[in-house]
């Protein structure tokens, strides 16, 4: 960081230029990429978990709590997700932690009705009543038999999630609520400079992109081949 | 017995992911220098 350096162009020295302080924006974006990444992965954990859990017990029992799940499902996909997710933001306070809480209580409701409609399609395949029949109990028909079988419907949902998470992450602290270190935050500093130094909104931008083009080519990845071999 | 065999497209986001994971992972490292 040297103040004589202030936005200065990409070069081999600083290879996405300098900010208005003078710092290397490619080690900012590296920094910033971790704890955008960690927010992501703590958001999607809380909401594959949860969601996964509520899913697959609502799913696989029906009836009157499947019902009362579902609605309250509605209810809060019927928000618009930021908006719920600031919402909890004000309630719990600001900080790294409290966002990935946030916006990981927001994200539980698509994990859940996905998982719902995988474990509803499967709840009276011959498997699992056979395994009714060998006298399993339920925690093990729905984790040990059924869960394996509906991954190929869950795993490309978290690497959406994960890019949703990334996103949401990165709305947040543009609008000054999560990480300071963060991408989106970057992006926010860029946008007052974006004409006289492009390569700072860039390269900040391009991390985003590519890491969410990355997993969401998993994503891809995991939906169609392997799955549709040999089975 | 089942074949497994990667898709282009899980190759080529598990190359381009990984690549970003080295790099945050090489900034962490620099970090703590």
């Amino acid at each position: 960081m040297r103040g004589s350096e202030k936005f200065l162009a990409p070069s081999l020295r600083h290879l996405m230029g300098t900010d208005n302080f003078g710092r290397d924006i490619f080690s900012r974006v590296l920094k910033g990429a971790g704890s955008t990444l960690r927010i992501a992965l703590g958001t999607v954990a809380i909401g594959a978990v949860l969601g996964t859990a509520i899913g697959a017990l609502t799913g696989y029992f029906g009836g009157a709590v499947d019902e009362a799940f579902m609605r309250l499902n509605d209810a809060i996909t019927a928000f618009p997700s930021m908006l719920l997710a600031l919402v909890f933001i004000s309630i719990l306070g600001s900080g790294s932690l409290n966002v990935i809480l946030a916006l990981g209580i927001v994200f539980i409701p698509s994990f859940a009705r996905v998982t719902r409609t995988a474990f509803a399609s499967l709840r009276d395949a011959n498997y699992v009543k056979s395994a009714r029949l060998m006298g399993a109990g339920s925690g093990r028909i729905l984790f040990v038999h059924m869960l394996p079988n509906t991954l190929q419907v869950l795993l490309p949902a978290v690497t959406i999630g994960f890019n949703n998470a990334v996103l949401a992450e990165a709305s947040m602290s543009y609008l000054g609520i999560g990480s300071m270190s963060s991408l989106g935050y970057m992006l926010s500093d860029a946008q007052g400079v974006i004409t006289s130094a492009p390569w700072y909104a860039m390269g900040t931008g391009l991390v985003i992109v590519l890491l969410i083009f990355g997993v969401g080519l998993i994503g891809e990845g995991l939906n169609r081949g392997e799955w549709e071999e040999g089975v | 017995m089942r074949k497994r065999q990667m898709n282009g497209f899980l190759k080529a986001g598990l190359i381009l992911t990984g690549v970003l994971l080295a790099m945050i992972a090489l900034g962490f490292f620099l970090d703590t220098l």
